[in-house]
């Protein structure tokens, strides 16, 4: 999962970016609104972080034009305004969540969850399909029950897989989500890590659409 | 203690209007009424005069009325005529039964019979003598009813002016009650301006400064409303940077990891400290507002130096060119200790928001009666717009990366404005950056102290 972190305060910023990539998510930062509505431009995130008070173009112009260009990418305000009006305006302008800083990183972390979780149409924490169940609380991977370890990697792949059954992601999607800026991503990355998990949970889980992509076949019983 | 009573306009302009009509209108009446009753004592007097000179002719010196007069009338006359000789006899007798006292002094005089005074007048021609006399009561009553009748258009009159007064003070009026109508009946939180349209200009200057009054008090809950929202994100986010910073040391797994999660806890744990004595430090400058009872002359030329060489290493570490442009010896009132902390924040700032290897000036110049205290940098300035709030407590200049506590300049003006000195920030003429002017009185000694030679360079 990729997420953009719009943060104008280095202190804050470079804590959260490691945090958040402890998580396991790919995570780009940027440090004010015009940068970030260029990146938003070129590039697909799963989530955006966003704060309010941002040098040049505040977060709520962010999230305005975000919203005119009918991006349905989720966006978790973190600010310290915390007026009821200001998150009402937050809220009406087209945020999906919001949170007030100081917060507790479990409870953003939680926030996020949720907020990927309904923006692939799921209600459930956890996910379960053919066996395999995923718990993107904990990052739990069981297969019949039974707990196998998967690396950060193979675990977005699998998730990104398993929320949306049926649907075919290709490599490029794929590697989009898995990377930010930073990661150099060698050409077949992508492949070695289907190839680990299919070792680990079962080869007919992932199925490879030749020339198109990678999917989780609804039709498996 | 008696309470001054307050007072409507319009009932005190009625009252007076109303008096000043009804005491003119009665000495008028006043005026006019004795005037009427002199003349008409005149008119009278002056027809008593003529009917006895139209008698001359009428009678002869010794016989009885001959032209007829009729003297059986039995009406009550007013007047009454008397003719008689010079010795005594009655030649002619209006009103039998009235004898008038036969006179030798002629002219106008006053007798008395049967309880009735009359008014007489005497006239003598050859060897008659004629009076007439008039019932000085009827006189009067008539003189008085005909005095009266010119005080009647008057009282009309001021009936009128009354009214007249009454409506234009009311008309007059009416806009200044639409004012306070509309004043009143406001919602208290309401800070909108009263409108001005069709207001005498007498009341129109009150009602503009009241509506200055209300922009200024409007700007004041804006700045206030602004300044609680800037408050509580500046106040949160080292605590939020904090937080995180723990978080992240908790979950630092190895010992590289802890390291920099320590080292960023520590510059996170700086920043709120500096945040924190920033605020103390405006706070209580903010409440000192007894300048005069603890202020001395101060040598701000050494107390710039002082400030110079405390900032100087840290410009070193960046590179920065910073020099003392000009060190005129003077004095301003005030307290040293405040004067200090203000140098410290403008040149902390100059340092802080300039860029490696750019240069910073400072001078403190001798203007006659006022004390400059000018530094300048080659940083990257400040956008036109912001200048105005670049003062405001956290401004911060948009997308500069330096944390300060965007309280340094707020700092600066209370100090400043403690002080009575003018604080001016523009582009520096000469450098290219920001320029900030501090302007102060400058205190004369009366005894001039043991003469300082020029303060030298900086030495390091």
């Amino acid at each position: 999962m990729r997420l953009l972190l719009v943060e104008d305060d280095t202190m804050i910023g470079e804590s959260v970016l490691d945090l958040l990539r402890d998580e396991g998510y790919a995570v780009d930062w940027v440090k004010d609104g015009d940068i970030a509505l260029s990146v938003l431009e070129t590039e697909q995130y799963d989530l955006i972080l966003l704060d309010l008070g941002l040098p040049k173009c505040d977060g709520l112009t962010v999230l305005r034009t975000l919203r005119d260009r009918k991006s349905q990418t989720p966006v978790l305000v973190a600010t310290a305004r915390d007026a009821i009006a200001q998150r009402i305006e937050g809220l009406d302008t087209g945020a999906d969540d919001y949170i007030v800083k100081p917060y507790d990183l479990g409870e953003m972390l939680a926030r996020i969850r949720s907020l990927l979780r309904r923006s692939v149409g799921r209600a459930e924490p956890v996910y379960e399909f053919c066996g395999v169940s995923i718990d993107p609380a904990t990052r739990e991977v069981k297969v019949d029950g039974q707990a196998v370890v998967v690396s950060a990697r193979e675990w977005a792949i699998l998730e990104m897989l398993l929320a949306r059954p049926g649907t075919v992601l290709s490599r490029k999607q794929l590697e989009e989500r898995l990377y930010s800026w930073k990661d150099g991503v060698s050409s077949n990355a992508v492949e070695v890590h289907i190839h680990s998990l299919r070792k680990k949970i079962g080869a007919e889980l992932i199925q490879n659409v030749r020339g198109v992509g990678y999917m989780v076949s609804k039709g498996i019983s | 203690m008696r309470q001054r009573v307050a007072y409507s306009l319009r009932a005190r302009l009625l009252l007076l209007l109303f008096a000043a009509v009804v005491i003119t209108a009665c000495i008028q009446s006043f005026i006019a009424y004795r005037t009427a009753l002199d003349e008409t004592n005149e008119i009278f007097d002056y027809q008593m005069r003529q009917m006895a000179l139209s008698l001359r002719p009428g009678l002869n010196a010794d016989g009885y009325g001959s032209n007829g007069f009729r003297q059986d009338e039995d009406e009550s006359f007013e007047f009454i005529v008397q003719v008689s000789t010079s010795n005594h006899k009655l030649l002619f007798q209006s009103t039998p039964g009235t004898g008038l006292p036969q006179r030798e002094d002629t002219g106008f005089s006053l007798f008395e019979v049967q309880g009735t005074t009359y008014k007489l007048y005497t006239l003598r021609h050859g060897k008659q003598l004629i009076q007439v006399a008039q019932d000085r009561a009827a006189r009067r009553t008539l003189a008085r009813n005909l005095a009266f009748r010119t005080t009647i258009p008057i009282m009309v009159m001021v009936t009128l002016l009354l009214f007249l007064v009454w409506w234009v003070v009311t008309s007059s009026l009416a806009p200044v009650n639409r004012v306070q109508r509309q004043i009143s009946t406001r919602k208290a939180e309401s800070l909108d301006e009263v409108d001005t349209k069709g207001l005498p200009t007498e009341v129109r200057p009150l009602v503009a400064e009241i509506n200055l009054l209300l922009r200024r008090m409007r700007q004041a809950f804006e700045a206030q409303k602004n300044f609680v929202a800037d408050a509580a994100h500046e106040l949160r986010s080292p605590l939020s940077a904090l937080k995180l910073q723990v978080e992240q040391l908790r979950r630092s797994g190895t010992e590289k990891d802890r390291e920099i999660a320590i080292l960023r806890l520590g510059t996170g744990i700086d920043r709120a400290t500096r945040l924190v004595e920033q605020l103390l430090v405006l706070a209580r400058q903010q409440a000192n507002s007894d300048l005069h009872s603890n202020a001395q002359p101060i040598e701000i030329n050494r107390l710039c130096l002082i400030a110079f060489k405390d900032v100087y290493p840290l410009a070193q570490q960046k590179n920065i060119d910073m020099g003392l442009i000009q060190s005129d010896e003077c004095y301003v009132m005030g307290q040293e200790e405040a004067l200090r902390i203000m140098l410290r924040n403008i040149l902390d700032n100059s340092v802080k928001y300039s860029p490696e290897n750019s240069k910073i000036d400072l001078s403190v110049i001798l203007n006659g009666r006022s004390v400059d205290l000018l530094v300048e940098d080659s940083g990257p300035g400040i956008p036109d717009s912001d200048f105005g709030r670049v003062m405001d407590r956290f401004y911060r200049i948009p997308g500069n990366p330096a944390s300060g506590s965007g309280l340094g300049l707020s700092i600066v003006r209370t100090i400043a404005d403690l002080h009575a000195a003018k604080i001016e920030i523009k582009k520096s003429a000469t450098l290219g950056g920001l320029a900030v002017r501090v302007t102060f009185e400058a205190y004369r000694l009366l005894t001039s102290p043991t003469k300082v030679p020029n303060q030298p360079g900086l030495e390091t």
